[in-house]
């Protein structure tokens, strides 16, 4: 990959829009961010509603040019959590914080914070050939996020820096009155993170940038993000399925599971020593690519399947499927709680804490 | 003796305005009674073809030649009629999406008996019985009720689970399981890998699994067949192949792995991850030497210019590959 070749506009531009907050400040704040939707019970529209908790009350943070990476099965509402970040599904209650504004403050989203929001947060979508425009050129997808978001530039001003965009991940100016269609899935990859990145931001939303591509072109695109990431001193959110990917690009790590925080902490927390039972699961079951491992370990395998989001089992999400699932873990939702240094934080009754009185209730359903 | 026996195996495909494309090219392998032979490869480079080609099952632009020996008979040669005898009797079959290869306006019930009753010819009521019991083995709970219920009423993980079962049904020697979890989040796919491991050993199906995926493979695969458009680059016992790949092409693609265990230290998380650059060849590209070579870090000027064909690796016992450059050189480069 050609490195080195970010000229004026990519570096010094990105300098001067980040300052303000220093590498390792928190930058996006999420508290308590609930998405629900009420959709039909039944086959019809006209059905009975019921509510559809596809993120429950999620907290964390993304800090300056850190990576977090955002793990769990398919709907346990990672992708939600992206999109209502961002602005591209309305929220159902707490706040998101970005810098210095509130773009999302008790359920609400002011206007004028989304303008604000636009300008510096991007996205990277999973489908690099659905994501493009196929009637429009590579320079006209790349150029029409500046033209909206720094319409003062001059044409060739623009022009440069689609051009010095487009090397830096790997493509020429050779490319710029192509179609999307003329390229492999690897390089519209490419291009989607040249549009994101264009116009500057400081934080990008990858929702599952890697998992429609093969695994040699795979690495390729891990490698470009971890290179522009550092360069730019960028914060990636980058929410993915495939625990070794996150693994392989994240500093922090979240597990999610139906709508809520599992588990949080650094890579070699969560990777090293996970304590979710759920976090423990997940990294077990991942098949490893080396037969002598893969036939001697004990797999862990769970029972059963997520339970439905519009039906969610009482007191603690994972308790349907949890080998270490207790009557005390119907009782109540457990608490997000801090475990050893930093922000580690996890979501379990059985973590560290004293055995539990079995002076307990019925369970409930 | 061998069960499936696959020799020069090709598969072409006509096309209106263009040159045909040959999407499959000389692929040799032989399948043993009670073995797992895992075929993997990136998408494109001819892994379904290969097995679709076996089964009959090529769009009506696809002419495959070659010979597949099962039974004494050629595969590729049947009728139809011949065919049908065979596919969903001595050779069951899993594919990628559960949700497409049932049928949504039939109760599992229905599905799953009319095998049954088309290929053993017993009673309804009999092929049900047999049916729940199979529901069992894989683990579907409260099989007796849900029988009755249609695909959609099963979650994905269920559905394949159903695909297994019905698939298991007449016993068959093979069974053919295309990315049968690539659809599966990871802790149901851990459920199915684990089943397909104790249907193997407890029924003796041979199986043939085709994936992208290596962790699945080092999982359930006796023996692996690395695919490259459209040829095979390196077959060997799943142990050598994992360890000791002699392929670049193969130890590029175990190289480029993101990994979740780092205990060996040869994988510093915190280096990039090892890449091949480039992309694959397009389908229907002209080569002329190694496909592998554009990308290829230890090419020389004769592997742009000569195809190397399959051939058996010095001192192993089951290990081919196609490269030109000796095995001993591909070892000095430092991984």
């Amino acid at each position: 990959m050609g490195n080195g070749t970010a000229g004026k506009p990519l570096g010094g531009g990105a300098a001067g829009g980040n300052a303000g907050a220093a590498v390792g400040e928190p930058v996006l704040t999420v508290r308590d961010l609930k998405v629900h939707f009420r959709v039909p019970r039944g086959a019809y529209p006209w059905s009975s509603k019921a509510t559809l908790r596809a993120v429950d009350g999620v907290s964390f943070e993304v800090r300056r040019g850190e990576t977090v990476g955002l793990v769990g099965e398919s709907g346990c509402g990672k992708s939600t959590l992206a999109r209502a970040i961002i602005g591209l599904t309305p929220v159902t209650a707490g706040s998101v914080r970005w810098r210095d504004t509130e773009t999302v403050s008790d359920g609400r989203r002011p206007a004028s914070a989304m303008e604000r929001l636009r300008k510096d947060v991007q996205m990277v979508f999973q489908d690099p050939l659905a994501s493009l425009d196929p009637r429009m050129t590579i320079e006209q997808i790349v150029t029409e996020p500046l033209k909206v978001q720094r319409p003062g530039l001059g044409r060739d001003e623009t022009r440069a820096r689609v051009v010095t965009m487009l090397e830096r991940v790997g493509l020429g100016a050779h490319h710029l009155s192509r179609y999307a269609h003329e390229f492999s899935g690897g390089q519209c990859q490419r291009i989607g993170i040249a549009r994101a990145l264009v116009g500057e931001p400081q934080l990008v939303i990858c929702d599952e940038p890697v998992s429609a591509l093969d695994v040699s072109i795979q690495a390729q695109i891990v490698n470009l993000l971890r290179d522009l990431q550092r360069e730019l001193q960028l914060s990636l959110l980058f929410v993915a399925h495939d625990l070794a990917v996150v693994k392989a690009i994240s500093q922090r790590v979240l597990v999610m599971y139906l709508g809520r925080v599992m588990e949080l902490g650094t890579r070699h927390e969560v990777y090293g020593s996970p304590q979710h039972p759920y976090t423990r699961a997940l990294l077990s079951a991942v098949p490893r690519p080396d037969p002598a491992t893969e036939r001697t370990r004990t797999h862990a395998v769970l029972t059963g399947e997520m339970p439905s989001p519009l039906n969610l089992p009482s007191g603690c999400a994972f308790r349907t499927r949890c080998p270490e699932a207790i009557g005390a873990c119907a009782e109540e939702v457990p608490q997000s709680i801090s475990r050893g240094t930093g922000d580690r934080r996890v979501a379990c009754i059985r973590v560290g804490a004293e055995p539990v009185a079995s002076t307990v209730h019925a369970v409930s359903r | 003796m061998a069960l499936l026996e696959v020799k020069d195996l090709g598969v072409r495909f006509t096309r209106r305005d263009a040159s045909p494309v040959d999407a499959v090219q000389r692929v040799s392998f032989t399948l043993e009674k009670g073995k797992t032979l895992g075929i993997v490869g990136e998408s494109g480079s001819g892994k379904s073809q290969t097995v679709m080609a076996l089964l009959g099952l090529l769009p009506g632009n696809g002419q495959a030649s070659g010979e597949a020996l099962y039974a004494g008979r050629n595969l590729l040669t049947l009728s139809q009629r011949e065919l049908n005898q065979i596919r969903g009797d001595r050779i069951g079959m899993v594919f990628q999406d559960p949700m497409t290869s049932l049928n949504p306006f039939l109760t599992v019930e229905r599905q799953m008996t009319e095998a049954l009753q088309l290929h053993r010819g017993v009673s309804r009521r009999e092929a049900r019985q047999k049916a729940i019991e199979a529901l069992q083995r894989v683990w579907i709970p409260d099989a007796a009720r849900r029988i009755d219920r249609y695909p959609h009423e099963f979650s994905g993980g269920m559905r394949q689970r159903v695909t297994i079962a019905t698939a298991l049904l007449t016993e068959p020697e093979i069974l053919i399981a295309d990315e049968p979890t690539t659809a599966l989040d990871v802790t149901v796919q851990a459920q199915i890998i684990e089943l397909l491991r104790e249907l193997n050993r407890d029924l003796g199906t041979a199986i043939i699994l085709i994936t992208h995926d290596m962790g699945v493979v080092a999982g359930l695969a006796d023996d692996v067949m690395v695919m490259y458009a459209g040829r095979t680059v390196e077959r060997a016992g799943a142990q050598a192949l994992f360890e000791n790949p002699t392929h670049p092409y193969t130890r590029g693609l175990l190289d480029a792995l993101p990994r979740i265990d780092d205990s060996d230290g040869t994988h510093d998380i915190d280096a990039p991850l090892r890449t091949i650059a480039g992309n694959p060849p397009a389908p229907g590209e002209a080569i002329e030497g190694c496909a592998f070579a554009p990308r290829c870090a230890l090419a020389k000027e004769r592997c742009h210019s000569t195809r190397p064909e399959l051939e058996a690796i010095a001192g192993e016992k089951d290990g081919w590959r196609a490269c030109l450059r000796p095995v001993g050189e591909m070892m000095e480069v430092v991984r």
